[in-house]
């Protein structure tokens, strides 16, 4: 069965990191806090690319912070790849940042969906 | 020093409506003793994008999805419905409820060490103009005052918030009296520092309570500075 999506945590923090070039050029419609839209998206793209850095050419499933569980699951439905719910995830939350085209709402955006991929790799927020 | 009711204006009798509403209350309720994680899944969901509940399911599979830990998936399963009722708010209102929120979250978490909890207050100080904004919670035990200003995200973080509670903490050092300052902001500390950066006002007396580190004000009073980020 093939997957859609990434399948490794690099492969997971490209598609995050491209999603997140385009909120940031959102973002950036709000002239009063350019400087802080830059400084906000050097801070979270530097900890993704750590993320990605870390766990270079991992699968997805094994950077979850449930493994074990996931396996569990996996040996149950033996024909679904364990990191199909946490590549849906990733791949949900860089379509739903692709959708905002409100400045504003871009910038909450900037600082929260950095954080959304890291939970879905098994991260702390 | 001495606590007093801010004066009503229409919009904090507006806003008093919204702070009364139990959509706030079982936000922060459901908020209370959840770990950061579900803190973020409220932080995304109420920042207004998809009203669609699978939507969320797909994002978080981790915290709600079927290998969730069952305390986690527990917690994060309290917060969707009612993080989505304040997302479905329009733009404008939803600013409130948010506010709202994390200023009951703040106050609920107090409420469980101290018990003169009180909101929406000035603190006097004997000739010293009295402030135009009143602070969002207030503790006022005898002899243990604290104050706290409440955020949605770190973007609110301003100037003006951070030296009127440095002011307070200043003033109160001159009567003689020990007054913990703190901001509480429902982001991520990485993010609050980045804000915090570029700023010039004083803040080395002001606590920052992140999103990461709100559960610890039902633990004791928060020290000075910004927690980093815990992983």
């Amino acid at each position: 069965m093939t997957v859609p999506g990434p399948v490794t945590v690099d492969d997971a923090v490209r598609d995050a990191l491209d999603a997140y070039a385009g909120l940031q050029a959102v973002a950036e419609e709000v002239e009063d806090e350019w400087m802080y839209v830059q400084d906000l998206a050097a801070a979270h793209r530097e900890r993704l690319e750590a993320i990605a850095a870390e766990d270079a050419g991992r699968p997805i499933d094994l950077a979850a912070a449930h493994r074990e569980r996931l396996e569990a699951i996996a040996a149950e439905d033996a024909g679904r790849p364990i990191h199909a719910a946490v590549a849906a995830g990733i791949t949900a939350a860089c379509e739903e940042v692709g959708r905002i085209t409100d400045p504003h709402r871009a910038i909450d955006w900037l600082s929260t969906f950095p954080s959304v991929v890291a939970v879905a790799l098994g991260r702390e927020p | 020093m001495r606590f007093q009711d801010a004066s009503k204006d229409a919009r904090a009798v507006v806003y008093a409506g919204i702070q009364a509403d139990p959509l706030v209350g079982r936000v922060a309720e459901a908020l209370c003793d959840a770990p950061a994680s579900v803190r973020l899944l409220a932080r995304a969901v109420m920042n207004g994008e998809s009203d669609d509940e699978t939507t969320w399911r797909t994002v978080f599979p981790t915290l709600l999805g079927a290998t969730a830990d069952p305390a986690v998936r527990s917690a994060a399963e309290a917060v969707l419905p009612a993080a989505l009722e304040v997302a479905a708010k329009g733009a404008s209102a939803r600013d409130q409820y948010r506010g709202a929120i994390v200023e009951e979250l703040t106050a609920r978490l107090l409420s469980r060490r101290a018990t003169a909890v009180r909101r929406e207050r000035r603190v006097l100080f004997d000739g010293v103009p009295t402030e135009i904004h009143p602070y969002d919670v207030t503790v006022e035990d005898a002899g243990r005052p604290e104050v706290y200003d409440c955020k949605w995200g770190a973007r609110g973080i301003g100037d003006d918030v951070l030296h009127q509670l440095d002011d307070a903490r200043r003033h109160a050092e001159e009567d003689d009296v020990r007054l913990p300052v703190a901001l509480v902001v429902l982001d991520t500390a990485r993010t609050c520092a980045v804000r915090l950066d570029r700023t010039y006002a004083p803040r080395d007396g002001t606590a920052v309570v992140t999103l990461e580190s709100m559960g610890d004000l039902a633990r004791g009073v928060p020290a000075p500075g910004l927690p980093g980020p815990r992983a």
